[in-house]
């Protein structure tokens, strides 16, 4: 019983937090540096683990729903079963932040090469997931608090791995700010919920809502909802990066390790918009309509700020920062224009995936330039389109689907936001999100003609990749990529 | 055996593509080339086989479900309407491989752009589902891109860039434009469906909707604007140059021959058929718009010193004329518009594989540093006098029947349009002449053309066969003509139809 119930469903965070600590129990045993292969290996059992153990859940899953019957437990057991809520979403994305936890394990050995003791890095990694895991299935508000934690903290740390780095510091000390100052919000819209409907139960909040609304209850009540409302857009705004809170964006995945950013943009990103789903589409699902013109509007503002933004940058890494500013609006635009009769996370979710593939392969190769070339500058890509064809190959790859053109996945996925908005007759955000992309394409067409069109600097050092491992990471995101080009049918829409 | 005549064109090139990409460099010309000449012999038993009373038909249909939910198949057929563009394509690729068989730089990468370039085009042309179309529309900008930003000349970052931005801007507005018809479509028969053909019954609301401009006028800017631009159209011409004067050889011989005949053949697809109202309403402004592209296209060609310039400006011009021909709105003007389609390609095509075989040796566009040359290159010479003839229609050529079906449907539709781009034409002739005049004539002012050599096996190879269809299509246009009259007779009428019972007054989305 205790298994089938609790065992089991938590077994994919489980493993995460097991493997994390045995890390740390293994670096005092084994001491500094020694065991590398034994800790890596550790660690890389932790997400492979815990998609094993997904696949054993969503197998559960599908033979019999995990209902919750609170009698067949004592109180407290029940009490926190009902903390958390397994679908068929939650475990995709569960997949998805064990892959990228992977993806970003395997840049972090092979790019992170100036520490000499990285089973802190694993283990960092490991607890991020783990609290992404909470943050995406919980069903209560007291969860999502604690998975936002686990998840932030030890990202703070490892944003400022580089201790004696200005910028690595600047980049820690900017996010630290702002993201407690966004869990701080979080926190209080929290206190108004409480208040108002006396329960932290997400489902039984969405229930409340939907009779409040239907009864046309009195004006103090939607007030202190709409007050909740408005403090979770803006404390998720500030995880997810919309503007006008995306400030700390460009400077913290500028000075964060190559490697890191990479995650902090595909895996945080996912867990941020995983959350923001659950919030606005299921809790606040019936009031969502009345305010889904401020969120289209937080959405547009977003795309527009990042993509012009992203056109007067020379250093690729803020590119992509902004660049992944544009992205989270163009996701928030498939939360804003959804149907909250008939909910499709069909667009949202196969954006999510491409996005983060697309991230996290980008983030591997600017993490080899880096380490051959010292620095992200644009210039640093001149000549490189024939010097390395299959790793330019692949940044192409990466950067068509960042820009949406097709025949790749990153045109699909904005196709799918864009009709589910134009389904719901909102025309003019679709006209105005087409036209955002085309600012966007202007940026990702210089980096594509510095790839191929420019001439090499000279006295540039040539590109090597020391650690095979990477293209482990760079190949297997644009087979990803690639595959989910090939099948856009796959979150059925 | 029929069944799957039209699958191979699209596949065989991008497995040539992979093949390429994947076999040693010293292959890659020979892949490129031998999998054009396949698609081109595949097009003798697709023409034989074209049933031409059956051309408003889609013929070799097939059609394989892609995403379900959202009615998105893989659908591809052949109707009077993509037929000659499709055969078109697949004769112009070999020509510009054989007029990059010198090409040194990155050989690889060059011939699977071009491999790329040809799939993706043959596609646009292929397609029946709507959303394919687009895929295969904007995967065109992205080996055009490459070939003219790294194989191109001094400027080809800049204009590439252009090039692509020009049209990506367009394409948009035409995805816009695609959102708002499916939407509709969905709404009137409750399942999605991506059909060309079914999308066209759609009914979109003549209402006024924004600024005096209803759904139908919307949609049928979003897809026009992103045809005119491709074609291009006057005011939106202006990354035609550079990309012309910039592109490699190979490159501007399939732009100009193939991709700018997609915004006329899109007009004619999507265009008039989603928004026939509005195309009734906007034909004066955008036939203005062509009779200005005409003649200014023409004045500025007269004024250039560079070669490529000169044929860039000249196709501003030509294909200014074959957007009047679709403006004429009469089965004269429309069927002069889709042979003078197919002209330009002919003539121009050849008209920059001869510049291109020129700058090989002299490295130079510029016409100062030429002149003279018809006595060191008497063939060349020939083939450039043949080929301007052509250009700028002498009778028995075949530009001749282009442009005197378009100026037949034009004074038919409107004298005053009919009489300025018979000014047009004659300016045509003024430009051509001048081409020819300063490079053929005159004395030999640089002693590097005393060396030149002339046209070699290869060249013969192209420029024989592009001479004898220019024969053929000036001298029997009916063997082309034929196989789609009734698809063209009958266009005016169809289009119409779809809208008929709009009348009724519903108002759809």
């Amino acid at each position: 019983m205790i298994l089938h119930y609790f065992l089991i469903p938590a077994a994919p965070v489980l493993s995460l937090i097991a493997c994390a600590i045995l890390l740390i129990c293994l670096e005092i045993v084994t001491g500094e540096g020694k065991a590398k292969t034994l800790k890596l290996l550790v660690a890389l059992l932790g997400p492979a683990s815990s998609m094993l153990a997904v696949s054993v859940v969503s197998k559960t899953l599908s033979e019999s729903t995990i209902e919750i019957v609170q009698s067949d437990f004592p109180a407290w057991l029940g009490e926190f079963l009902a903390t958390y809520q397994l679908d068929s979403f939650t475990l995709v994305l569960f997949l998805a932040i064990s892959f990228f936890t992977l993806l970003a394990l395997v840049y972090s050995e092979a790019f992170l090469t100036d520490f000499s003791e990285k089973s802190e890095i694993f283990s960092l990694l490991l607890f991020v997931a783990a609290g992404m895991m909470v943050l995406v299935s919980a069903n209560s508000l007291l969860m999502v608090f604690m998975g936002l934690e686990l998840m932030s903290l030890p990202t703070y740390v490892l944003v400022g791995l580089r201790k004696n780095d200005i910028r690595a510091s600047e980049a820690a000390l900017k996010y630290f700010l702002y993201g407690s100052f966004a869990t701080v919000l979080l926190v209080l819209a929290i206190a108004f919920l409480y208040g108002s409907f006396g329960t932290l139960h997400i489902s039984q909040i969405t229930a409340l809502t939907r009779l409040q609304i239907t009864s046309a209850s009195s004006g103090s009540a939607s007030l202190s909802l709409a007050a909740s409302m408005a403090l979770l857009a803006v404390a998720l705004g500030f995880k997810i990066g919309l503007a006008p809170f995306h400030l700390w964006i460009p400077d913290t995945y500028q000075g964060a390790p190559t490697p890191i950013t990479g995650f902090m943009g595909s895996a945080i990103k996912l867990a941020g918009f995983g959350l923001a789903f659950k919030v606005f589409c299921s809790m606040f699902n019936s009031v969502l309509s009345q305010h889904s013109d401020i969120l289209g509007v937080l959405a547009l503002v977003t795309m527009f700020v990042g993509n012009l933004a992203a056109l007067r940058q020379s250093n690729l890494k803020r590119i992509f920062a902004y660049s992944s500013i544009s992205h989270a609006g163009y996701l928030f635009l498939a939360i804003a224009a959804i149907n909250p009769q008939n909910i499709q996370r069909g667009p949202l979710l196969y954006y999510l995936l491409v996005y983060g593939l697309m991230f996290l392969g980008t983030f591997g190769i600017l993490s080899v330039i880096e380490n051959n070339r010292g620095n992200l500058d644009l210039n640093r890509l001149n000549g490189l389109g024939f010097e390395k064809p299959l790793l330019s190959a692949c940044l192409l790859l990466f950067i068509l689907t960042a820009a949406g053109i097709p025949p790749t996945a990153g045109f699909l996925a904005k196709y799918f936001v864009f009709l589910e908005a134009a389904s719901q007759g909102k025309m003019t955000w679709v006209v105005l999100g087409v036209m955002s992309s085309l600012i966007g394409v202007y940026y990702y067409l210089q980096i594509i003609a510095h790839l191929y069109m420019k001439a090499p600097l000279s006295a540039m050092a040539p590109i090597q990749v020391t650690h095979k491992a990477a293209w482990v990471g760079i190949l297997a995101s644009a087979a990803g990529v690639i595959y989910f080009a090939m099948r856009p049918g796959l979150f059925a829409f | 055996m029929w069944a799957n005549m039209l699958l191979p064109l699209c596949v065989i090139p991008l497995i040539a593509t992979v093949g390429v990409l994947l076999l040693p460099t010293r292959w890659s010309k020979v892949i490129a080339l031998v999998s054009s000449l396949i698609g081109l012999i595949l097009c003798i038993p697709i023409y034989l086989g074209f049933d031409s009373i059956q051309s408003q038909t889609m013929q070799w249909a097939i059609s394989v479900p892609w995403i379900k939910s959202l009615g998105i198949r893989f659908a591809i057929g052949l109707d009077g309407l993509s037929f000659p563009l499709v055969l078109l394509t697949k004769l112009m690729m070999p020509v510009a491989v054989l007029a990059s068989w010198n090409e040194q730089r990155h050989q690889k990468a060059f011939m699977a752009c071009f491999l790329a370039l040809d799939a993706a085009m043959t596609g646009t042309f292929l397609s029946t589902d709507i959303f394919f179309f687009y895929v295969f529309w904007e995967a065109m900008l992205i080996p055009m891109l490459l070939l003219i930003g790294v194989w191109g000349s001094d400027q080809r970052v800049f204009a590439s860039l252009k090039f692509f931005i020009f049209t990506f801007f367009g394409s948009l507005l035409m995805l816009a434009a695609i959102f708002t018809v499916f939407v509709a479509a969905k709404a009137q028969t409750g399942v999605y469906s991506a059909d060309i053909a079914s999308l066209t019954k759609t009914m979109l609301s003549p209402e006024p909707l924004w600024w005096g401009l209803s759904v139908q006028d919307l949609v049928f800017w979003g897809f026009t604007i992103a045809f005119l631009i491709k074609v291009p159209i006057f005011p939106v011409h202006t990354w035609l140059p550079d990309a012309h004067v910039q592109a490699p050889t190979g490159g501007s011989i399939l732009l100009a021959a193939v991709l700018l005949k997609m915004g006329t053949y899109g007009l004619l697809r999507f265009s008039i058929p989603f928004g026939n109202d509005s195309f009734f309403k906007f034909t004066p402004l955008i036939a203005i718009l062509s009779l200005v592209g005409i003649l200014y296209g023409a004045f500025v060609a007269f004024q250039q010193t560079d070669m490529k310039k000169l044929v860039a400006y000249s196709s501003v011009s030509h294909l200014g004329l074959v957007v009047l021909g679709i403006c004429s709105r009469n089965p004269e003007g429309l069927t002069g518009a889709v042979i003078q389609n197919i002209n330009h390609g002919l003539s121009t095509g050849a008209l920059f594989f001869l510049v291109g075989f020129l700058y090989d040796q002299r490295h130079s566009r510029k016409f100062a540093d030429y002149g003279g040359l018809a006595s060191v290159l008497p063939w060349f010479s020939f083939f450039i006098v043949f080929v301007a003839c052509s250009s700028m229609a002498v009778p028995g050529l075949n530009g001749f029947i282009g442009e005197f079906l378009i100026l037949l449907g034009s004074f038919k539709a409107q004298k005053t349009w009919g009489m300025i781009a018979v000014l047009g034409v004659i300016f045509g002739a003024l430009y051509t002449l001048t081409l020819v005049r300063k490079i053929l004539f005159g004395p030999i002012t640089s002693p590097e053309n005393r060396n030149l050599k002339d046209l070699s096996l290869k060249d013969y190879l192209v420029l024989i066969p592009l001479s004898l269809l220019m024969l053929w299509i000036g001298f029997a246009p009916q063997g082309l003509l034929d196989k789609m009259k009734p698809s063209l007779e009958n266009y005016w009428k169809n289009p119409v139809s779809a809208y008929a019972d709009r009348s009724n007054g519903e108002n759809p989305s």
